[in-house]
């Protein structure tokens, strides 16, 4: 998995995720791609029921924060704790954390 | 905004959880438009404007609707706001009205889009979830609202069987509507012991689908028949309020609180019953909240004080019992419901003296909670 790129403002540098048009800090356009830093862990979900899909096998989902002030839930395996400090990785542009 | 315009008529079809052939979305509405002429005693003729919200009329549109109906209008509007569309187009009907664009408008929606058509819906509602939320299995708005309840737990000191009263209160309501397609009682117990969806939320805290459309009237002029009028004293309305960086625990009614009761000339004890949009117990707190209807905040004790009261709050059992027919038409179910009780038509789950009363619209899960919200006051006079 490649790490996941977060949409850095080059004017003001805010980071936010997913891709926006305008920074919502200072308006500007212009984004630099850069890799996600590490997040913390904030709260876990395990998802047990698929609509429609009757062999649906639980998986998890988290909240995750990182220090520069982005939240973005990402896919976990099961063995990550609530304040796990996680890298970010992109599959097909969908984020998953990792140890 | 305050608005002269009326809710004149009402009409609902039923409610099912697996429609048979013949229960389709145009069936549906079709049925919803009929009891609300009815209900106004109106003639389709007399209808010029038709506001409609459908997940699933595709790839039929309003227009498709009119001309199906028979209805020959001056003004049409088609809104795909989700949770908020019934509070969008009771906005912008009534603006309609108070601009002499039409005098009579009929707001519709209804959905029929089975299991499978919603999860489609669900895992493909924008693009952001379609790109970024799908491919974790997060399991639709479930997934989304199973972190906001964490969230709310962790800042409000809940547990998880502090909502349960929440949803017991709902669920007596919706023994006495005859529409609701779940009416038996819910105790502590069954609450608790229910199955986890998507952790912390349990099978009660998830709407259930059903097939089912709402249909409300309103017009530039009274029905005499009625005793009672209902009007919108106060509407206000919020817009990604907050670029989805907060944590969903507020709603974009902090912006504009103040203003809805002061616009009435009311503060939140004068109201007598709440429709609070309810796709999940999580947001009707949070909108209750902001709302200033919880005191200090404190969210546990107004829960745990729900035991022993009767909380005019979704007195139709709301969505999470009587059942979800689209975001849409139970957002309109919602309003229908307040305008009945302050029309003293609510029938045996009718409130004493209900005057005023709140109805809210939240939705638009954009990625990690709503984007829109609404609220408005109705008066009854």
């Amino acid at each position: 998995m490649e790490k996941l790129q977060f949409f850095e403002c080059n004017k003001c540098s805010k980071q936010t995720f997913p891709k926006k048009f305008f920074c919502s800090n200072c308006g500007n356009i212009d984004f630099d791609l850069i890799d996600a830093p590490e997040g913390k862990i904030k709260e876990i979900s395990v998802i047990r029921h698929m609509l429609g899909n009757k062999d649906w096998q639980p998986r998890k989902i988290a909240n995750i924060q990182t220090d520069t002030g982005v939240s973005l839930t990402v896919g976990i395996e099961d063995n990550i704790q609530i304040g796990d400090i996680l890298n970010i990785y992109s599959k097909d542009g969908a984020p998953f954390a990792k140890k | 905004m305050i608005f002269d315009s009326r809710i004149v008529g009402i009409g609902q079809s039923i409610y099912t959880r697996h429609p048979g052939e013949d229960q389709t979305v145009h069936n549906l509405m079709r049925d919803a438009t009929s009891n609300a002429l009815r209900d106004a005693n109106l003639d389709l003729k007399d209808i010029d404007g038709l506001a409609i919200a459908s997940f699933s009329i595709s790839p039929d549109s309003a227009i498709d609707i009119a001309w199906r109906f028979g209805l020959s209008l001056n003004w049409l509007l088609q809104d795909p706001n989700g949770g908020s569309s019934a509070m969008n187009m009771l906005g912008h009907a009534s603006r309609a009205i108070q601009t002499g664009a039409a005098k009579n408008i009929l707001i519709l929606a209804g959905d029929a889009t089975g299991l499978e058509g919603y999860a489609k819906i669900a895992n493909s509602y924008n693009s952001a979830t379609r790109d970024h939320l799908s491919p974790l299995g997060h399991g639709g708005p479930n997934g989304v609202y199973s972190l906001v309840t964490s969230r709310q737990m962790k800042e409000y000191n809940l547990s998880k069987s502090d909502y349960a009263n929440l949803l017991i209160s709902q669920r007596n309501w919706a023994s006495k509507n005859p529409y609701a397609v779940y009416k038996d009682t819910l105790t502590h117990e069954e609450y608790n012991a229910a199955p986890m969806v998507a952790d912390p939320l349990c099978r009660y805290d998830c709407v259930p689908v059903v097939a089912g459309a709402y249909s409300i009237i309103l017009s530039a002029e009274d029905n005499k028949k009625l005793e009672k009028q209902v009007k919108v004293r106060s509407f206000f309305q919020s817009f990604n309020y907050d670029n989805q960086e907060g944590d969903g625990t507020r709603t974009g009614i902090i912006n504009f609180v103040d203003k809805l009761y002061d616009q009435a000339k009311l503060s939140p004890s004068d109201i007598d019953v709440y429709s609070i949009y309810d796709d999940y117990p999580a947001i009707v707190l949070a909108q209750l909240n902001d709302l200033k209807v919880i005191k200090d905040s404190n969210m546990k004790e107004y829960l745990r004080n729900m035991n022993n009261e009767i909380i005019p709050i979704n007195t139709w059992g709301g969505m999470l019992s009587a059942g979800q027919p689209g975001g849409m038409a139970g957002g309109l179910n919602g309003i229908g419901e307040v305008a009945l009780q302050l029309q003293d038509r609510a029938g045996n789950r009718q409130l004493n003296n209900a005057k005023y009363g709140i109805v809210t619209g939240y939705g638009m899960t954009l990625y990690r909670h709503g984007g829109t919200v609404s609220a408005a006051i109705l008066e009854g006079e």
